[in-house]
């Protein structure tokens, strides 16, 4: 019975995500399943978080279902309808499927624990305890360790899940993210076949499923991989908006944006890249007014969410506790800590691959089309931002706290930083890929 | 030489990726089986309104999931050693009967302290976490 409402649930968040890629033109099937999951997870969410505000303690899977439901009834345009795929589509997309299933397995396989547990799934458990995030959570001092003032697109993700089979258990929690990996490398694919031959497209998306630090992240249930599909998507989607100039291509990098900000702090970064690409159209050729509709999009979906979250942290006066004055003396040590992390050859087997060689040696290349200037900003530009935190931390030794944690903020940026290498290629026409969406 | 150049760094990055992944990663940390056996106790015999439950001694890991286990009850971690997001333990009776007022504390339990040195007013659930046995309840 539990196996079948969590089927149900996943189904349900599904059906909302995928409504939401239709409605915005999304027509390719791999990366309509990466919408329908982060579009999906995002209403999810965000649905929990408001019932929560307004009517805390009577939140459940009977107040979560219907906006869902009513989400998923959303109509697609007329003259979407999807085609199936073909013998040779399927039989390329089977190692795909292998790296999901593989990753699945894991992930089910590996107790929470960290961050998993500490700081993302007690969450959850609060939330479903309590039938809706709790506000005496955010005064609870002794629960400081777990960051009150992180967002909570992963914990109400798992909570949905929670509150749908009525109970609290590790393996429901830990099958949201096998999902969020299966979309990461759909979404991945859907962007790598516009501008490959589908077997590279498929080799591409090989190449980011084996990265060995994005495989045991993903199976540890931490958020990392999530804010990685939110960054990967959001980029791809500002990268169509600067190609196509349409509104929905803009809704869909804002809605992506939000995710990442509602997933992590760190995602804000996402958030203010999707910002600046608006902000940029009219170099790549966007009209103003363009522009203008795309940044509206953004404050439209972007002020409800995010800023009531930060009404609610304000309100109960909490503070990030690993961070307080500026340190400038520590900013050249960082750098050197950075730069070693991502260039010394024993991190290449053990954590990146050729990653970042790769990308550093494809900048070389003079290629730069308006796509690959927004992978590479996606890439970098957290890279040389983030690590600047550290120069804030109170922790007693700013070193350990690099130590636990430099890797994962970099993590999230490996997906953009392989597509910024597939954009070296030349986008394929439509008439070549026989589609006219994404 | 573009798309040539690509397919080769691909190819690079699948061969290292799959042979990293063959390998074994490290050790596979030790089972918390006994310490939720001992958390489900707790949880099943601490009443639920309980505001504030003592944890004296144990690690970092085990208040987390402690605190994360016994919701809706609070757990406050005593530590001997001087922890981040650990309570000093007390060293004398005044002390005691300052935090357990501070606190409304009714119960503790404990991980490698002796229970008859916790004067919580409701109980002491004394359990031996590594094992996961439970040693005493004083009332």
């Amino acid at each position: 019975v539990i196996a079948l409402r969590l089927a149900l649930a996943h189904l349900l968040v599904l059906a909302a995500g995928d409504a939401l890629a239709i409605r915005a033109g999304v027509r390719h099937r791999a990366t309509r399943f990466a919408l329908a999951i982060a579009l999906g997870a995002l209403a999810t969410s965000a649905v929990i978080f408001f019932e929560s505000l307004i009517f805390e303690g009577h939140v459940s899977a009977l107040t979560v279902a219907p906006p869902l439901l009513l989400v998923a009834s959303i109509r697609p345009r007329p003259g979407l309808r999807p085609r199936l795929p073909g013998t040779l589509e399927v039989a390329l997309a089977l190692p795909l499927f292998g790296l999901a299933a593989a990753n699945a397995g894991k992930t089910l396989a590996t107790e929470l624990r960290g961050d998993a547990a500490n700081v993302w799934e007690i969450k959850a458990g609060i939330a479903f305890e309590a039938r809706g995030v709790p506000a005496s959570h955010f005064e609870d001092d002794s629960r400081a360790f777990s960051h009150r003032e992180y967002p909570w697109l992963v914990p109400l993700g798992e909570c949905w899940l929670y509150f749908a089979t009525d109970v609290r258990d590790a393996d429901v929690a830990k099958s949201f993210f096998p999902l969020v990996f299966a979309a990461l490398l759909a979404g991945f694919f859907g962007a790598a076949a516009r501008r490959l031959d589908r077997p590279t497209a498929v080799l591409a998306t090989i190449a980011l499923g084996t990265v060995p630090l994005l495989v045991h992240t993903a199976a540890s249930s931490y958020a990392d991989v999530t804010l990685a599909m939110f960054s990967m998507l959001g980029a791809i989607h500002a990268a169509e908006w600067l190609a196509s100039g349409r509104t929905s291509d803009a809704l869909l990098a804002a809605a992506l944006g939000v995710g990442a900000a509602w997933t992590k702090r760190e995602g804000v970064l996402a958030l203010g890249l999707v910002t600046a690409t608006f902000l940029g159209g009219r170099l790549a050729g966007r009209s103003a007014l363009e522009s203008r509709r795309a940044l509206l999009a953004l404050v439209a979906l972007a002020l409800p969410l995010l800023g009531t979250w930060q009404l609610v942290l304000s309100k109960h006066h909490v503070r990030a506790e690993d961070f307080g004055a500026f340190q400038p003396g520590r900013l050249v040590p960082i750098a050197k800590l950075v730069l070693a992390d991502l260039a010394l050859p024993d991190q290449i087997p053990r954590v990146w691959g050729v990653v970042w060689l790769a990308l550093g040696a494809s900048l070389a290349l003079r290629a730069w089309t308006s796509d690959r200037l927004v992978f590479v900003a996606f890439a970098l530009v957290p890279i040389a931002v983030l690590p600047l935190a550290y120069a804030f931390s109170t922790w007693p030794s700013w070193q350990t706290h690099v130590g636990t944690s430099l890797n994962r903020i970099l993590l999230p940026q490996v997906p953009t930083a392989l597509l910024a290498l597939v954009a070296t290629q030349e986008r394929r026409s439509a008439r070549t890929t026989g589609r006219a969406g994404t | 030489v573009k798309l040539l150049l690509l397919r080769v760094a691909l190819a690079v990055q699948c061969v290292i990726g799959a042979w990293a992944l063959a390998r074994p990663h490290g050790e596979e940390p030790a089972s918390d089986a006994p310490k939720e056996r001992l958390l489900a106790w707790v949880d099943a015999n601490v009443p639920r309104d309980a505001a504030s439950l003592l944890l004296v001694g144990g690690d970092e890991p085990f208040f987390f999931r402690a605190s994360s286990r016994l919701y809706p009850r609070t757990v406050i971690w005593l530590s001997p050693q001087d922890e981040r997001w650990g309570t000093p333990l007390p060293r004398e009776p005044g002390e005691w009967q300052r935090l357990i007022q501070r606190t409304s504390a009714r119960f503790a339990f404990t991980e490698g302290v002796d229970p008859a040195t916790i004067p919580a007013p409701g109980g002491v659930v004394a359990i031996d976490a590594a094992r996961g046995e439970h040693l005493a309840t004083l009332r």
